[in-house]
Parts: structure tokens; C-alpha cells; sequence
């Protein structure tokens, strides 16, 4: 994907509909927006209608004449606008849960089986960094992504600072990433 | 890098009304792709950070690798989960008859190891003292009840002998004699050939053919077929074994 830097061209080709713009601009701010939503938004239906009616709301605005005062933060905008739509939406469900939509205990949707997120190419390069870390780090990594275990309590029973569990994982990012290359597995990644 | 703490401006900023704006270097200074996906950013520091990566390229590209990372580790440690190393227990409770031959083998080498260890050895020792020369003590049973006369084996002898004398008329061919305890109970009995004449009944007993006590060895003439059996002599036997 080629990520433009957001400027007045930008906002006005979307404000006249332009078709490739308006790809770029799904796609980069889908990406976006479902990395904010990941850990608020659990039903995945929630997520993609948050997403939808941001972006329905960004346009509506922009082709309504209506202008940003900086476009080069235009994502800055969009996110705005997604936190109102976020916490409009979370607020309506609060109220009137739609019953039947989704089973009354949702799947954790944050683990997306069927999205291509999760791969048996990068499933063997996370392995390969577990491998090859110490006992303790690899354990730490583990429990520090199962959701029933409370990070603080991590902290405590390995006795290390919240701020070494932020330099393992960003160690262990980059060696994943590393690895991913290595193999060719995903360019995706890059 | 700018030389200054960052960090600390940043949060200063936002401490002062969120007017300052995050830039790429302070989040990556910060470690704030990490901190956000560990929930250790504060509200504000979130609402900063979002704001800074939806506007950055690189931010929103490391988040994206963070988030696919963090979701495979999460896939891998579940499938780990589901799929427990299995036990040598577990394994073997799937495949029972995988434990079979493991059995036979086991019980082959016990049972080598203790044939080897006792049961080879006291033979050994049974044939070795069977075999060796060894003196038996003889006693000799009286006939009349009221002599009580105590036939004491020593410890460590594995026979003794006890002879009669007949007290019987005539000669048979063979004899039949059988121990009864003290309740009538036959607790040995045996055909013995006919001695030489004017020799005694000898009977050559082991230890623990019968424990300490007064028994009554009653000899009887082993009839023949269609031949009447009798009884020919009682004959008072007290054993204590030392």
C-alpha cells in the first residue's frame, strides 16, 4: 500500500470522489482504526460497523463542502471522529443490546482464525523467536498475552519492572519481524 | 534522539491541557507502540498516541506488526493449550496395547532378576547342603505311652530318624505308617519296605515335616490286595524342634 502524507490535494480528490483516494483512504484508515479498536470493541460486527460509519460520517463531511483547518492531520480527524462514533455506538449497545445478532458470550474476536492476522508461516516464526529466547522471557511472553492473567501480577511473581515486560516484547517484535524476512514468509509485513 | 527527556516533556504537555501534540520521535522514545498494546499508557497518553499514529505512517506500521505478533503468540500459546505435550502416561492410556511388550519385558526381567537373586541361589544352597556329607540323629521310639522321652532335633539339623523296633509277630513285606497328632489327625503317612530281619522300621523324617509336638506313629501291615490290614504297633513319638 502506498501511504500518502495527507495534504489539501488529498482532502479534495476524496471531496470529489475520487475512486483510487477513496481506496487508499479505506484501506490505510481500516487498518488504523482496527488497531484502535482491537482492545475496546469486542464483537467483530461492532468493529466493522464503528469503521463503516466513520468513514460514511469523514466523507459526508468533506463532500458537504465543510474543511479542515490542517490537512496534513487529517488522521488526526479521523480519529477523532471514530472515538465519538466508538463511544456512541458502545453507548446505544449498553442500552439496547441487540439480542440475536451475536451469541450472548461472544468469541474473543481479537484472535481473528479467519482473517489472514494469524498464519502458519508467522505462527512458525513466533515459535522460532519463543525458541529462541531464555525460559523465563518465553514464559513471560506467554502469560503476558493470555488475557486471564493480570499483567501486574506478571510483574510481581517474575519480579521485573512493567517497563522490561515493553523491552521484551519490542525485542521480541523486532526478531519476529526479522524472521519473517529471513524466511521470505510475508512482505506483508514490511 | 534530541538529547532531552522527551518522555517527560510529553507527559508534562499533557499534564498542561493536551495542547502539545506527540511527534514520531517521542512515541518511539517512549516505547508508546508497546505501552499501548500492554495498556500502560495513561487515557490521555492513549488519546495522544492514537492521534499521533493515525496521522503516522511508521507508528501505524510498528502497531500493525506489534498487533499481528501479539495475535500469533496468543494462537500459538492456545493451540499449545489444546494440544498438551502428552505424558508417558497420557501416551500409554491412548495406546494401551503399545504397553504390552513394556509389560512382558518388565515382568521377564523380574522374574530373571529374582530367580537370579534368590530363588537360583537358595537352590544352590538346598543341593549344596543336600549333597554334603551331614550326620543324622537317630532316635528310637518307644512303644509303651508312658514313656515320654523327648526327641529333641538340634537347630540346623534338616533330618532325624526315628527307628522301631517291631513289636509285632511275623513278617511282612512292607508297612505302612502314618503320624497322628495328638487330635487323630494323620499328618504323615508313608509305605515302608520290610528291614532286614531283626533290623528296626527306620523312617528317615525332615524338619519341617511336623512342628514340636506328641504325636502316635501307628505301623500297620501293608496289605496286598483282598488281604486284611492290621494294626501292629503304637509307638510315642514327643518332638521338639530346637
Amino acid at each position: 500500500m502506498d501511504y500518502a502524507v495527507f495534504d489539501a490535494e488529498y482532502l479534495a480528490r476524496l471531496r470529489h470522489r475520487d475512486q483510487e483516494t477513496e481506496m487508499h483512504f479505506t484501506a490505510y484508515f481500516s487498518n488504523a482504526i482496527g488497531l484502535k479498536l482491537r482492545n475496546r470493541v469486542r464483537a467483530k460486527h461492532l468493529i466493522d460497523e464503528i469503521r463503516q460509519d466513520t468513514f460514511a460520517r469523514v466523507l459526508k463531511f468533506l463532500q458537504s463542502g465543510q474543511t479542515i483547518q490542517y490537512p496534513e492531520r487529517f488522521g488526526a480527524f479521523v480519529q477523532a471522529v471514530c472515538t465519538n462514533v466508538m463511544l456512541e455506538t458502545m453507548r446505544r449497545e449498553a442500552m439496547h443490546p441487540q439480542a440475536g445478532e451475536e451469541p450472548s458470550d461472544p468469541p474473543d474476536h481479537r484472535v481473528r482464525f479467519d482473517t489472514d492476522i494469524v498464519t502458519a508461516e508467522r505462527k512458525q516464526a513466533v515459535r522460532e523467536v519463543l525458541a529462541e529466547m531464555t525460559k523465563k522471557e518465553s514464559t513471560l511472553l506467554r502469560l503476558v498475552y493470555l488475557e486471564e492473567v493480570d499483567r501486574a501480577e506478571i510483574c510481581k511473581r517474575f519480579k521485573v519492572d512493567p517497563d522490561y515486560l515493553r523491552v521484551l516484547i519490542h525485542r521480541a517484535k523486532a526478531k519476529f519481524r526479522e524472521t519473517v524476512r529471513k524466511k521470505d514468509f510475508d512482505d506483508r509485513l514490511q | 534522539m534530541t538529547g532531552y527527556n522527551e518522555r517527560t516533556l510529553w507527559e508534562e504537555n499533557l499534564a498542561d491541557g493536551g495542547l502539545w501534540r506527540m511527534n514520531h520521535s517521542e512515541a518511539v522514545t517512549s516505547g508508546a507502540v508497546e505501552r499501548y498494546l500492554l495498556g500502560q499508557l495513561s487515557a490521555a497518553e492513549t488519546e495522544e498516541f492514537e492521534i499521533h499514529y493515525f496521522d503516522c505512517l511508521e507508528c501505524t506500521q510498528e502497531l500493525r506488526v506489534a498487533a499481528i505478533f501479539e495475535d500469533n503468540v496468543r494462537a500459538v500459546v492456545l493451540e499449545e493449550r489444546r494440544t498438551p505435550k502428552p505424558s508417558i502416561w497420557g501416551w500409554l492410556r491412548q495406546r494401551p496395547w503399545s504397553m504390552v511388550p513394556a509389560v512382558a519385558a518388565s515382568a521377564f526381567a523380574i522374574v530373571t532378576i529374582y530367580q537370579g537373586l534368590v530363588v537360583i541361589p537358595g537352590l544352590r544352597g538346598e543341593l549344596h547342603a543336600a549333597l554334603s556329607p551331614q550326620v543324622v540323629a537317630s532316635y528310637a521310639l518307644a512303644i509303651s505311652r508312658s514313656d515320654t522321652r523327648t526327641l529333641e532335633v538340634p537347630k540346623g539339623d534338616r533330618f532325624y530318624s526315628i527307628h522301631m523296633d517291631p513289636a509285632w509277630n511275623g513278617s511282612f513285606a512292607a508297612y505302612l505308617c502314618t503320624v497322628q497328632d495328638q487330635s487323630g489327625s494323620i499328618r504323615v503317612s508313608l509305605r515302608v519296605p520290610a528291614p532286614p530281619a531283626a533290623k528296626p522300621l527306620e523312617i528317615l523324617m525332615a524338619r519341617q515335616a511336623l512342628p514340636s509336638g506328641r504325636y502316635t506313629v501307628v505301623i500297620r501291615n501293608a496289605a496286598e490286595a483282598g488281604q486284611p490290614e492290621a494294626e501292629l504297633a503304637r509307638y510315642t513319638l514327643v518332638l521338639k524342634l530346637e
